[in-house]
């Protein structure tokens, strides 16, 4: 095939040279596109004779293009020669066309002979000191570098290393055109060894090498044909970059489906890599975190390629390599890697949330102002940087975990220059620098720590919700069926059995909704990570109970929240280095996340060790803010609930994190939108505690079935503190109006429910009915009612788009005849109470 | 050019909404009738639990098999009296497009009467009534056999103000 295309361009080249004017040297510039092709072809198909024929030829062409008066006619025969030669080895050489063939489809990877490797990496490594001294104008040096490429070029092509050869002669052709034109950039070059050194290592471990490295034959190529009129550029570079055009690109209904399935599982990967990456800060020899992280990059590069995502595939690519090299052990994955990691992690977020309006608009979206170009570059120079040796050693690493000190790792290096073979850790450990018991606790922790791969399912969460709600309308089948059987004992058996299958059904059904907390705490140490830097402070983030459960949804709604109490913590909470040291506390400052599980709620803690909050500050500028009136008598949990209220912010002056008095009440909301609760307490100059607590579910509730009048509602078991029928002498008035009853000595408000829903007007005497004392927030009401009619687990329903805003109803639940109950949501009766 | 198929398009579009089976029923003597293909089911009459804080004409909820959804009394929303209901009185459950996508509603009707296949020819537009009367949500009027049959656009009669009403109620 490739050969024929080569007859077809050699045909070409000869026609347009005939065509040519020799009196215009300027016409043969158009040849130079086609001599690049035939180039690169028979690079592709290891001939390399004909392919320097071809460098010769652009040579002259240049040479004449560069000084037109010199000697045109006598380089124009030379040239009339050469190409005729061409010609006419192409016919010679049709017969030889299956032995090319051959060579081509010959195994890409052979079974590498140790003595070829080890001959491959000396002259590899020869090229890397040569290029690390190369001083620019210095042909002898250059003159080195093409002999060991030579070298190279000859043994890849003798062993048959098809790409270790292709690039070998990008490289050469490099360094040719270096001392032909004093190009002085080793940028290029240096790529290209990186890239070698890459392909060997997949060698060494008889892997396939399969990445794309076209664009470091691209770099090396471009100077290649890069001809003294810069605008003839080659049609294949215009092709490969295409320019974003003015009018959106409509995408066709079949991409709309791959796109979306490449969104979202490209945004998971990249939330697995965010987790990853933090890992691996703790741990960057591990290669098994660098392979997770990996991974997803090349599923994102390959996909992406496929979908012709041209700027998300060129930035995982890079991001790839970089990893890439990590992987085989070239460099440690450093603070700096880190951050740039991220940093394409963020921007390919960036480029992928693109994509997404694009399929929401059914056109592509234009992307040009995400800039992947100069990300690429850093990645790039930290890969050749970090590939030259400026990585982090392990043993610095040690020392800064404060495993060893610095004398102890500077004999340990010494003695490993003597002994290249052996670890750190091992030479460590023998000069009782560090216990071994150390070490192999280390190791312990760090063999618990790899995540068991348990095969896992992909499903929709439609689908699981589907399966929630049908298991839910199960258990009301079940509990119908119970009520109507329960006269019938042998039926009843019967029934009881199927209520356990049930019941059991439930719980799993439940179960898959539940996800570990941990994804969204990693997410805030990232968070901490990037703060702490930001704001010059030391703060360390632990998480206790990162494994607990929760539900799926109550993960979105926690992730706002936690962002926000975060910020908050790392800002206001946590003092400066210096201030902390005053106060003689240790320099870097702590913040705990814990969660766990407690009564059928999950309770997540955000604790830092910073200053606390000042009551005495609160309470004044709620004063001046005019958010009381400064004569109330206020527990210390209503003063903390202060902060909660919307445009309160006591920090003195705002940074770009926190401290607008936007957020407390927008935290308080969207916890409070999900059933959550949020507590603080706080002790000044020690620190603050935020506890939020949601249910665990939020899909069942645990709820109490009361009758008032004809209806019925169900009231939430957790708010419930205690139901009675009052005495005559426990119940006053105020004015004749405000009730309340007294229990134990305290005097709860009464709220009439049928008052609050206009269902009767009737005025039922307190003393003949019941009351039952709920309790949101520290406040306690008593509820009068008629009835309890008993205590169950209610699926909770939405009441529809329309309905489902109504203030004080949570949703409404079926209940065992089948009716519709409505579920109260106490708080929100409060404020109902409150304000009418 | 594209203002002749866009013509086209929208008398196509009207024709095939007006054209088709009707689903018909009574509210105080008067006639309407229900594009068919918007309803879902009819159900007898089912215990209702009403919300409280609501218009008036939301009846309340009921349990479509597991399903919660709402349920308006046409009389109260089309300001008539309202009267007991008997066991001729149905819950026609409709489906209608909202913006986050279709939802089921029921609406309380006296009685339903019959399927019937209506034709273009036989629809008139609505005439005004001023203002006294919105007729944003009528379809048009088919007269057969001597009566006339008030056609709804349900999607209208249940959305627009309705849905601003509820958000409201907060």
């Amino acid at each position: 095939m490739n050969y024929e295309l080569i007859e077809n361009l050699i045909e070409k080249l000869s026609c347009d040279f005939v065509l040519s004017d020799p009196n215009e040297p300027e016409s043969l510039s158009c040849l130079l596109p086609i001599l690049k092709q035939i180039h690169g072809n028979y690079v592709k198909l290891s001939l390399k004779d004909k392919a320097k024929k071809i460098l010769k030829i652009k040579k002259i062409i240049e040479a004449v293009l560069k000084k037109p008066s010199d000697d045109v006619d006598k380089n124009m025969t030379a040239l009339g020669e050469l190409i005729s030669e061409l010609v006419s080895d192409m016919g010679s050489s049709n017969d030889s066309d299956h032995v090319i063939d051959n060579t081509q489809t010959q195994s890409e990877m052979p079974s590498p002979d140790d003595s070829d490797l080890d001959l491959i990496e000396d002259s590899l490594h020869k090229l890397f000191i040569l290029i690390g001294k190369f001083c620019p104008g210095e042909i002898p040096d250059l003159g080195a570098m093409l002999n060991t490429l030579d070298e190279l070029i000859e043994v890849s092509k003798e062993k048959n290393f098809i790409t270790i050869y292709e690039v070998s002669i990008a490289c050469k052709s490099y360094v040719e055109n270096m001392t032909l034109e004093n190009i002085e950039n080793t940028k290029p070059i240096e790529e290209g060894v990186v890239l070698l050194k890459s392909i060997l290592s997949h060698l060494k471990k008889e892997e396939a090498f399969v990445f794309d490295y076209s664009d470091v034959l691209q770099l090396l190529t471009i100077k290649f044909t890069e001809d003294p009129k810069p605008e003839q550029t080659s049609p294949e570079e215009k092709s490969l970059e295409p320019e974003s055009p003015g009018e959106p690109e409509k995408i066709s209904e079949d991409d709309i489906e791959i796109l979306i399935d490449f969104v979202s599982e490209a945004q998971e990967n990249l939330d697995t890599i965010e987790v990853n990456l933090i890992d691996l800060e703790q741990d960057p020899t591990n290669n098994d975190i660098i392979n997770d992280i990996f991974r997803p990059f090349h599923t994102i590069k390959g996909v992406s390629g496929f979908l012709s995502l041209t700027k998300i595939n060129k930035l995982s690519h890079t991001t790839e390599n970089l990893l890439d090299s990590a992987r085989s052990g070239d460099f440690l994955i450093n603070d700096r890697a880190t951050d740039i990691i991220l940093e394409s992690v963020d921007t390919l977020k960036n480029l992928i949330n693109r994509v997404n309006q694009g399929i929401s608009t059914g056109f592509k979206q234009d992307d040009s102002d995400i800039d992947v170009e100069s990300l690429r570059d850093k990645l790039q120079n930290l890969q050749t940087s970090l590939s030259k040796g400026e990585h982090k050693p392990l043993g610095e690493i040690l020392v800064q975990k404060g495993e060893i000190d610095i004398e102890n790792l500077k004999t340990a290096l010494k003695i490993q220059e003597k002994q290249p073979e052996k670890k750190i850790g091992q030479i460590l450990v023998e000069e009782n620098k560090a216990t071994p018991n150390k070490v192999a606790a280390a190791l312990m922790e760090q063999k618990l720590s790899k995540k068991q791969v348990v095969s896992q399912v992909k499903v929709s969460t439609q689908k699981l919700d589907d399966l929630v709600d049908y298991a839910g309308e199960l258990v009301i089948a079940q509990s119908m069926l119970r009520q109507k059987t329960s006269d019938n004992p042998s039926l009843n058996q019967n029934v009881a059995q199927l209520g356990l299958i049930v019941t059991n059904m439930q719980n799993i059904a439940m179960s898959m909704r539940m996800i570990p907390i941990k994804a969204t705490f990693m997410k805030m140490i990232r968070l901490v990570r990037d703060l702490s830097r930001k704001s010059g402070k030391d703060i360390s983030l632990n998480m206790i109970g990162e494994d607990t459960e929760i539900d799926r949804n109550v993960v979105d709604a926690l992730y706002e929240p936690m962002v926000h109490m975060i910020r908050n913590s790392c800002d206001h909470g946590v003092e400066s280095k210096s201030s902390r040291l005053e106060q003689g506390k240790p320099p870097q400052g702590r913040i705990i996340l814990r969660a766990y599980h407690k009564g059928g709620h999950i309770i997540i803690e955000i604790e830092d060790d910073g200053k606390g909050l000042d009551k005495d500050r609160l309470f004044e500028k709620a004063k001046s803010s005019g958010l009381i009136t400064g004569n109330e008598q206020m527990t210390d949990t209503q003063i903390y609930d202060l902060i909660l209220q919307p445009g309160f912010s006591t920090a003195k002056e705002v940074t770009d994190v926190s401290g607008r008095g936007v957020g407390m009440d927008v935290v308080k909301n969207g916890i409070e939108k999900f059933r959550g609760q949020l507590n603080i307490s706080s002790s000044k100059g020690i620190g603050t505690k935020f506890t939020i607590s949601f249910p665990l579910t939020l899909a069942i509730i645990d709820g109490m079935l009361v009758r008032v009048d004809d209806e019925k509602y169900v009231i939430p078991t957790i708010a419930i503190q205690k139901a009675f029928k009052p005495d005559k002498k426990d119940y006053f008035t105020v004015e004749g109006k405000g009730e309340m009853v007294k229990d134990r000595g305290d005097l709860i408000p009464v709220i009439r429910v049928n008052d609050i829903y206009n269902t009767s007007s009737q005025k039922k005497s307190v003393t003949d009915s019941l009351v039952v004392v709920v309790e949101s927030k520290d406040e306690k009401r008593a509820l009068l009612i008629d009835e309890l009619l008993g205590k169950d687990e209610y699926v909770i329903k939405s009441l529809g788009t329309n309905l489902e805003e109504i203030e004080s109803l949570a949703g409404g639940a079926i209940l065992a005849d089948g009716q519709v109950g409505l579920i109260l949501d106490i708080h929100g009766i409060f404020s109902l109470v409150s304000r009418d | 050019m594209t203002q002749l198929t866009e013509t086209i398009n929208h008398t196509l579009k009207t024709t095939t909404i007006k054209t088709g089976k009707y689903l018909t029923f009574l509210l105080k003597k008067e006639e309407y009738g229900l594009g068919i293909l918007k309803v879902k089911e009819i159900i007898g009459m089912i215990a209702i639990t009403s919300i409280p804080k609501t218009p008036k004409f939301i009846k309340g909820v009921v349990n479509l098999r597991g399903k919660v959804i709402p349920v308006i009394d046409l009389r109260l929303k089309f300001d008539m009296e309202s009267i007991d209901y008997s066991d001729r009185t149905c819950i026609i459950v409709v489906e209608i497009d909202s913006e986050s996508g279709t939802v089921l509603i029921g609406i309380v009707v006296d009685a339903v009467s019959e399927v019937l296949n209506i034709k273009e020819e036989e629809i008139e537009e609505t005439p005004t009534f001023g203002t006294k009367l919105d007729t944003d949500y009528i379809l048009g009027m088919a007269k057969m056999e001597g009566r006339v049959k008030i056609l709804l656009d349900i999607d209208k009669v249940l959305n627009a103000d309705e849905i601003a009403t509820l958000k409201k109620t907060k």
